[in-house]
């Protein structure tokens, strides 16, 4: 096992930023937004039957699990994942990794984390860390969503791992196991956009992709006439929540595909990319004069909730899903244009 | 740009009027068609902030569905607005002003997530923890990871979230002493959780914890399920069944 030491980075999201570290430090490398990108990781879901404090889940991404399940497979990586029913076994074997010096990642539940500030310490149990070290009886933990490396108690980590609710963490463990020399990184690229573009446009149902930030919009609409203000200025908050607070790199993870766009333009040199980035940015602009918009209704001090505000909100809401609408028709087609990036490629090449 | 401004009052009376005209012609249109959400900071010293926001969709929406084409290459409103201020502020080499004007707003598409305006401040909850990571755009148009230390609409809506919170732990702590309710109640509120979340969180059934609300038959509890409560609120049983240590 290579003892390189590890390094820790600074990232935007849990997941895509432990895949990123992980495969990293394996010898892959790998950006957090390249890990988000190929893992699929985008998308919008408005979960009416699914409720966070009484209030429905607006989801910006995919299931948590899906960045690493998608990731690996897509890049043929052989990998690890490990769930326990029996806590001590669980440690024991946590222990024997870091042992062995491999970095392992972890899914935990926020609640227990010790070094989070105590307002953010939510029922949550879709948190992923990645553990590489133990000194004393305190664990060594690379959080992404930090700036540094911090440290969390053996007990605190073995209640997070283990704690109990909607979709309960049961020791998730998971590590990559061997990187094949040759991955195709180009194809799996463009199955991954064109499957996130197919998913946004799509979807069977309406609460879901584009037409899901529509239909949000349609139900604020129709929650001002029927809910009482606190509850829309709850309602409200949630959006802002679920899109900045959840650790997303800016307006709901549209910055983060956008700088993967820009990315696989780097790389693969098609204009399209270049185009649906800056499109992608101004549609994240957009989002952050959403999230900006509600939260003008949740800081007014009024007593009733102007009907205009929430108009105002549902009409930027179906402007963000004509934009994205628009970017995806551009990029459903992509794997037409493999073909073209391949000549791009022979061509540039003779060029120089 | 160093300029001065231009004295003469009879052009100021002149190109006012028409710089009000233009936004005029525009404010009362129907919201634009248009993506392009670029803030050209000119038209903050005329014009109220949110009619700046209002015009820019607009014209910008306007000309991108004349032209048919994403990119903006042709002359609009905007254009003749930029020239106007031009030439009012810099009267030496308003021309000269313009046309680098152009320039630099072709170089950069638009992205108001720019480096220097991811916005740093320095969220209360933050304090002590470090920073946030962001995606954004620097100088040259390439996507960067930048430090926040917090964008004030996440206080603002988190915030709002803990009061109420806060308000229901207090107001759970005043029935707790008039005996109305059990401890519970309190420390469920006091971990940011309603019913649902608690009974997944400890791993007792909805319709159980509403009982062991209820005082008479909290009362009667085993010790090893208070305990199990406790471990669950992060206190001891003696704290948890007398709020001995909460202020």
């Amino acid at each position: 096992m290579e003892q390189k030491p590890f390094r820790h980075t600074h990232a935007a999201h849990c997941e895509s930023g432990v895949m990123s570290s992980l495969l990293t430090h394996a010898g892959f490398e790998i950006s957090e937004p390249m890990a988000f990108g190929v893992g699929g990781g985008l998308s919008f879901a408005y979960i009416p039957f699914l409720k966070m404090g009484n209030l429905p889940v607006i989801s910006y991404r995919m299931f948590p699990g899906m960045i690493i399940k998608k990731l690996t497979k897509r890049l043929g990586i052989e990998y690890e994942i490990r769930r326990y029913k029996d806590e001590k076994k669980a440690m024991d074997e946590l222990d024997e990794f870091v042992r062995s010096g491999r970095i392992v990642g972890l899914r935990t539940s926020a609640y227990f984390i010790t070094y989070f500030p105590p307002e953010m310490r939510f029922q949550f149990n879709a948190h992923n860390i990645l553990i590489c070290g133990k000194e004393d009886n305190e664990y060594i933990v690379s959080d992404p969503v930090f700036d540094s490396l911090q440290r969390i108690g053996a007990e605190d980590l073995r209640k997070a791992r283990f704690a109990r609710g909607l979709s309960a963490p049961k020791g998730y463990l998971h590590y990559p196991v061997s990187i094949p020399s040759e991955v195709d990184l180009d194809t799996q690229i463009f199955k991954a956009i064109r499957n996130t573009s197919r998913m946004m446009l799509y979807a069977p149902t309406r609460m879901i992709g584009v037409k899901g930030i529509k239909h949000l919009g349609n139900i604020l609409m129709r929650l001002a006439s029927k809910k009482d203000p606190k509850y829309i200025r709850h309602f409200v908050g949630n959006i802002v929540r679920m899109q900045e607070e959840i650790g997303s790199g800016g307006a709901g993870f549209r910055f983060m595909y956008a700088a993967f766009l820009q990315e696989v333009y780097a790389r693969l040199g098609l204009p399209i990319f270049k185009e649906t980035s800056e499109m992608m940015t101004a549609n994240g602009d957009e989002w952050r004069e959403v999230a900006l918009a509600c939260a003008r209704v949740v800081k007014s001090k009024k007593d009733g909730i102007e009907k205009e505000d929430l108009r105002k909100i549902a009409d930027m809401l179906a402007e963000c899903s004509r934009r994205e609408k628009e970017i995806f028709l551009k990029l459903r087609h992509i794997k037409s244009l493999k073909s073209e990036a391949v000549l791009h490629s022979e061509v540039s090449n003779e060029s120089q | 740009m160093e300029g001065e401004i231009r004295s003469d009052p009879l052009v100021w009376a002149v190109t006012v009027p028409v710089f009000i005209f233009l936004y005029r012609m525009e404010l009362g249109k129907i919201k634009s068609n248009g993506f392009c959400s670029r803030r050209h900071s000119h038209f903050c010293t005329l014009a109220p902030v949110h009619y700046r926001d209002k015009l820019m969709y607009h014209l910008r929406g306007a000309e991108a569905k004349r032209s048919g084409r994403e990119t903006i290459n042709s002359i609009g409103a905007v254009d003749i607005a930029i020239a106007l201020k031009m030439f009012l502020f810099y009267d030496n080499n308003w021309i000269f002003c313009v046309s680098r004007f152009r320039q630099a707003e072709n170089l950069e598409w638009g992205s108001e997530m720019k480096v220097k305006e991811v916005p740093q401040d320095k969220n209360e909850i933050y304090e002590g923890y470090g920073t946030k990571a962001a995606y954004a755009v620097d100088e040259h148009g390439q996507y960067t990871i930048v430090r926040t230390s917090g964008w004030d609409v996440e206080e603002v809506v988190l915030r709002d979230v803990l009061n109420d919170f806060a308000g229901k732990t207090a107001e759970a702590k005043k029935r707790f002493m008039e005996g109305d309710v059990s401890p519970i109640e309190y420390f469920m509120n006091k971990n940011l959780m309603d019913l649902p979340a608690l009974s997944y969180g400890v791993g007792i059934r909805k319709w159980r914890i509403r009982r062991h609300l209820k005082p008479s038959v909290f009362g009667r509890l085993r010790g090893s399920l208070l305990k199990h409560y406790a471990e669950f609120f992060k206190t001891t049983v003696e704290n948890f069944t007398t709020l001995k240590e909460e202020k």
